[in-house]
């Protein structure tokens, strides 16, 4: 159980990360970014890096890295739906949800192979 | 040995994902600040057509000059705002009287800036406005404005450009009347 909330805990707080990192390279979005876009690939990858270090095992780091790129892409969307709630969903932001999904999920399981090899596993 | 290892990875594990989720959100929080002014300021948007001048310059042709007025909250990233091109109906949408362009006028966009445009009216047109102007009561014809304006938004990593309608009802009175 303790193991349960523990991947949870760890999940929702990398995923929000990772989901507000991947609202940074969102077409528009991105271009009312205060950084360039190439930093939000660097942020993913530290999530997945930090994460690495986190999880016992490598099907642990697998497990948390479905998690993270759910709980990314509900925090994804929603941040690319807010400030457009007034015109529904528009097509950019189906698209950006769908690459920035792929996105967090790869990246942040780079970053947790990485973290995994640095931890001697 | 071991749990000191183990506290080491922790710490680290737990500092960077502390520092990513703080840079993260902050980023964010910066960029939908940005990118909501920038959807209020396109939400807000609206323009006013004034006809300033109506004139007849030769028997069969007449010249129409208005002004554009953009009115909304002030654009918190520069931003500018071009006319691009306008067609000119009757008010009930039944008689088109032509399709007309500026010639590039771009101004800074601001709360109260207006866009001076103008179009001379000729041939099979003049012939339809002069046929609605005997057709109304006292000369004056309710005419409408069916316009396209290019908002063009300086954002911090590039522009932005997006093309709002501009629509208008103006009525013409008696001829070389300002």
């Amino acid at each position: 159980m303790r193991k349960v909330v523990r991947l949870l805990i760890l999940g929702i707080a990398g995923g929000i990360a990772a989901g507000a990192s991947a609202a940074l390279l969102a077409e528009e979005f991105l271009l009312f970014s205060p950084v360039p876009s190439n930093l939000a690939y660097v942020l993913l990858v530290l999530i997945g890096l930090g994460m690495g270090f986190l999880v016992k095992g490598m099907q642990e780091g697998l497990l948390l890295g479905v998690v993270v790129a759910l709980m990314g892409t509900i925090t994804l969307f929603l941040s690319l739906y807010w400030p457009n709630i007034e015109i529904g969903i528009p097509e950019f932001i189906l698209r950006s949800v769908w690459w920035g999904g792929l996105t967090i999920f790869f990246l942040t399981l780079i970053g947790i192979f990485v973290g995994r090899i640095f931890s001697g596993e | 040995m071991k749990s000191e290892i183990l506290s080491w990875r922790q710490l680290t594990g737990r500092s960077l994902l502390a520092a990513s989720l703080l840079l993260s959100v902050v980023l964010l929080g910066l960029t939908e600040r940005n990118y909501a002014a920038f959807r209020e300021t396109l939400r807000h948007i609206q323009f006013e057509i004034r006809l300033v001048e109506f004139q007849q310059i030769e028997s069969q042709r007449a010249l129409l000059r208005w002004h554009a007025r953009a009115s909304g909250p002030a654009p918190k990233v520069p931003s500018s705002l071009e006319l691009l091109d306008w067609h000119l109906r009757s008010a009930d949408g039944s008689v088109y009287l032509g399709f007309y362009t500026t010639s590039e006028i771009e101004v800074a966009l601001a709360p109260g800036v207006e866009i001076p445009l103008e179009a001379v009216v000729e041939g099979n047109n003049f012939a339809k406005l002069r046929r609605l102007r005997e057709e109304s009561p006292g000369g004056a014809v309710p005419l409408r404005f069916d316009g396209a304006a290019r908002v063009v938004f300086r954002a911090p990593r590039g522009k932005v450009s997006k093309i709002i309608p501009v629509v208008g009802v103006f009525t013409l009175g008696a001829m070389g009347e300002r």
